[in-house]
């Protein structure tokens, strides 16, 4: 017997058949068998007595219980009530979360590359808990990245704390891990269908099915990779189509017609999402209508000294410096804009029209208005006429819908260059992740969800030099020795009784 | 369930009239106590630093801070008193004898073990009733969150039910009390650390099947204020089988006898 079990233990640990364990197994089974047969009877009597037999009934009996428990405890799995008791549910996720949730069907992964002991992990993997509990189809791991730079690499992992959102063959990666970066990430993975982005055509502009110098076949590329479908839009024969997620009018060589213009300013009264990206000394009509979005765009060129050094000419004006907006949050790559021009904000914009800039040249540029000097060449700094730097040529306005009882807003973005997104420049620095970066912020609107900010309520303690003498003397002197007290009067009154 | 009361009532009295239960409660309340003080001194520390960073004080919160690891940590003493509550339940009687007359008495088997269960619960519910104190002071120092507490409260009852019912059933298993009450405190233990031992496991589902046999892994929901019915579940779960186990073991006693 010993034998046997020798070999049952090297071969558990062993983990396979192997020579040093079935030999012993073998042996001792061997001998398990002639021992059985040479005592039989004695087995036999021993199967037979009452205690055995007891025994034998109370193991089934124990299995079984611990059978029935188990299945009490399978089902309770699933089917369970969960109560968040805490003020303002903070155990819990929000209402609308939970809303959203319920309407998933495809399934999701959440990959969060944390280091081990990097702040913020455990209650990272509570909340992501909360969304596996809601939602069977969510699935999530957290891992590390410096131990595993083989998966970080895959996803192209850069930072800590990022989170990789995918389902399907839709990926998104976000960079924060509140609830409503991630309910909003798995939204956009897991929502059917694809954005629709219309590029205005029919009078020169740079188009997507270009793969030339001026073309956007590259930023076509780019917006297929997020699943973004691109299409071009005639509007001399069309309206804007209902299904259009934005509108991209990449440098015409011409205005359009005044009726492509009605359109376009109903698309966007009706909360239409358009990217201008406009050349200078072009398209006046167009440059007009962003007028009443707070925008100006002047008759100019941004001429930038700084470029030299990046090896350039001046009329490639870079960006190193970007103002606060979801665009360029975080953004610190340097951009290149070959021939821009300014778009500057105006500083009393009308009613409910909200202006921001995006991204501005360096103070060592600025926007020349003088034409016939700068076919001559001799293009310099002239107070009277032209802004100095810095300049901007990006900026962003957000107008609110005009149409009857309907609630929302239409985005403009505007940039004074369209050939920084071009075949030519797209891939200098940073210029295809700023369009990217633009082309996203402006396709996504209505549908992210916002998820109010659950916070109980900080109540700072600031205990008195009493109160202080008080927590400490009540519960640890005052209420033990109480107890003990009343215990030694009782049981020296009991013995005095008895 | 003949016999309940008389065998209630009967532990009960025998609790409070030896040291025991005062030895016990004082022990839990003074160490309790001396933990609670703590992290409301801390947090009174900590407070005037977040008064001024708003980050911090938006990760602090009043009853959670000061009350959260306070249950966690009666847990843990509670882990340690309880080989001294149980021991004596059915061990002590095997060698004065006065098992024989318990058990032949015409009171049934669950009655007993039932009684005694219970008493060492309402020994535990004491316990924790005057711990009371530590919420009620912290009333008049600022904000708390009553639900959360209770649900805390709840926790510790179903975690200590399940430590007093494992060791009520050792204290079965032998004649005694010395034995019993070891046993139990490495059998408890057991159950504590198996949770730690998990992370080791590397393959998700067994980690996942370990873990979820610790018990104080199920308290944390508890200790958060969150109520989750899986979590009651293990709890009752324990406490059953292992009254079911001291039932078998009264049984099989009464058959060698």
């Amino acid at each position: 017997m010993a034998a046997a079990a020798g070999g049952g233990i090297t071969w558990s640990v062993l983990g396979k058949l192997k020579p040093p364990a079935a030999i012993p197994l073998l042996v001792g089974g061997v001998f398990l068998l002639v021992s059985l047969y040479w005592n039989f009877t004695a087995f036999r009597t021993f199967l037979g007595k009452r205690s055995t037999r007891y025994g034998f009934n109370l193991a089934v009996l124990v299995l079984v219980t611990l059978g029935i428990i188990s299945l009490v405890v399978a089902i309770s799995t699933k089917y369970y009530k969960r109560w968040d008791l805490t003020e303002g549910r903070r155990y819990s996720l929000s209402l609308s979360s939970k809303k959203f949730l319920a309407t998933l069907k495809v399934p999701v992964k959440l990959t969060a590359f944390y280091r081990v002991d990097q702040e913020g992990r455990s209650s990272l993997e509570e909340l992501l808990k909360q969304y596996r509990n809601i939602y069977s189809g969510f699935d999530f791991e957290l891992v590390d990245p410096d131990r595993n730079p083989g998966l970080a690499k895959k996803y192209q992992v850069t930072s800590y704390g990022t989170l990789v959102v995918e389902s399907g063959d839709k990926q998104e990666k976000v960079f924060e891990s509140n609830e409503e970066v991630i309910t909003n990430a798995v939204l956009k993975v897991s929502r059917a269908g694809k954005k629709t982005i219309y590029f205005l055509s029919g009078h020169g502009e740079y188009s997507p099915a270009n793969e030339q110098r001026q073309g956007y076949s590259t930023a076509k590329k780019v917006m297929d990779e997020v699943n973004y479908q691109v299409k071009e839009l005639v509007l001399m024969k069309e309206e804007v189509p209902a299904d259009a997620s934005a509108v991209v009018i990449s440098a015409p060589k011409q205005d359009p017609l005044d009726q492509e213009l009605e359109a376009i300013k109903r698309y966007i009264d009706k909360g239409g999402n358009i990217f201008f990206l406009l050349e200078p000394f072009a398209t006046p009509k167009l440059a007009a209508l962003l007028k009443p979005y707070g925008l100006i765009l002047k008759e100019d060129i941004v001429l930038d000294r700084m470029s030299r050094l990046f090896g350039g000419d001046y009329f490639i004006p870079v960006v190193t410096s970007y103002k606060d907006h979801e665009i360029t949050r975080d953004f610190n790559m340097a951009t290149f804009f070959p021939t821009a021009r300014s778009v500057a904000i105006e500083a009393k914009p009308p009613a409910g029209v909200t202006a921001k800039e995006l991204a501005t040249t360096g103070s060592d540029s600025w926007a020349e208005t003088n034409r016939k000097l700068l076919e001559q060449g001799k293009a310099r700094y002239d107070e009277r006429e032209d802004s100095k730097g810095p300049v901007t040529i990006a900026a962003v306005s957000v107008a609110p819908i005009k149409e009857e009882g309907k609630k929302g807003q239409a985005r403009l973005l505007v940039f004074g260059d369209a050939d920084f997104a071009s075949n030519a420049y797209i891939g200098l620095s940073g210029n295809g992740a700023l369009f990217l970066s633009a082309i996203r912020w402006l396709v996504e609107e209505e549908e992210l969800i916002t998820v109010r900010p659950k916070q109980a309520e900080f109540t700072p303690l600031f205990l008195t030099r009493i109160q202080g003498k008080l927590v400490f003397w009540l519960p640890v002197i005052v209420l033990p020795g109480l107890v003990v007290v009343c215990g030694a009067v009782i049981l020296a009154h009991r013995r005095r009784l008895g | 369930m003949k016999g309940f009361f008389p065998v209630f009532k009967r532990e009960l009295r025998a609790y409070f009239s030896s040291p025991i239960a005062y030895v016990v409660l004082g022990m839990f309340l003074a160490i309790s106590g001396y933990f609670y003080y703590n992290n409301l001194s801390l947090f009174s520390l900590i407070s005037l630093q977040a008064s001024q960073n708003p980050m911090l004080a938006r990760q602090l919160n009043f009853t959670e801070m000061i009350l959260n690891s306070v249950f966690r940590n009666m847990g843990v003493i509670f882990l340690f008193l309880t080989p001294m509550i149980t021991m004596r339940l059915f061990a002590e009687e095997k060698k004065s004898g006065t098992i024989e007359l318990l058990l032949t008495y015409p009171v049934k088997d669950l009655g007993v073990a039932m009684g005694k269960f219970v008493s060492a619960l309402a020994l535990l519910i004491i316990m924790l009733a005057l711990t009371s104190l530590y919420p009620a002071i912290m009333v008049f120092l600022g904000n708390v969150e009553i639900w959360t507490v209770l649900a805390g409260y709840l926790g510790v009852i179903l975690m200590g039910a399940s430590f007093l019912a494992l060791g009520m059933w050792l204290s079965s298993l032998t004649e005694n009390q010395i034995i019993a009450a070891t046993v139990t405190l490495i059998v408890l233990l057991f159950f504590w650390v198996i949770g730690w031992a998990a992370t080791f496991v590397d393959q998700a589902m067994l980690r996942q099947i370990i873990s979820q046999l610790s018990l104080p892994e199920h308290l944390e929901n508890f200790a958060k204020g969150v109520i989750d019915t899986r979590d009651v579940i293990f709890y009752l779960n324990f406490i059953v089988f292992f009254i079911f186990l001291t039932l078998r073991s009264l049984e099989s006693r009464l058959r060698r006898g």
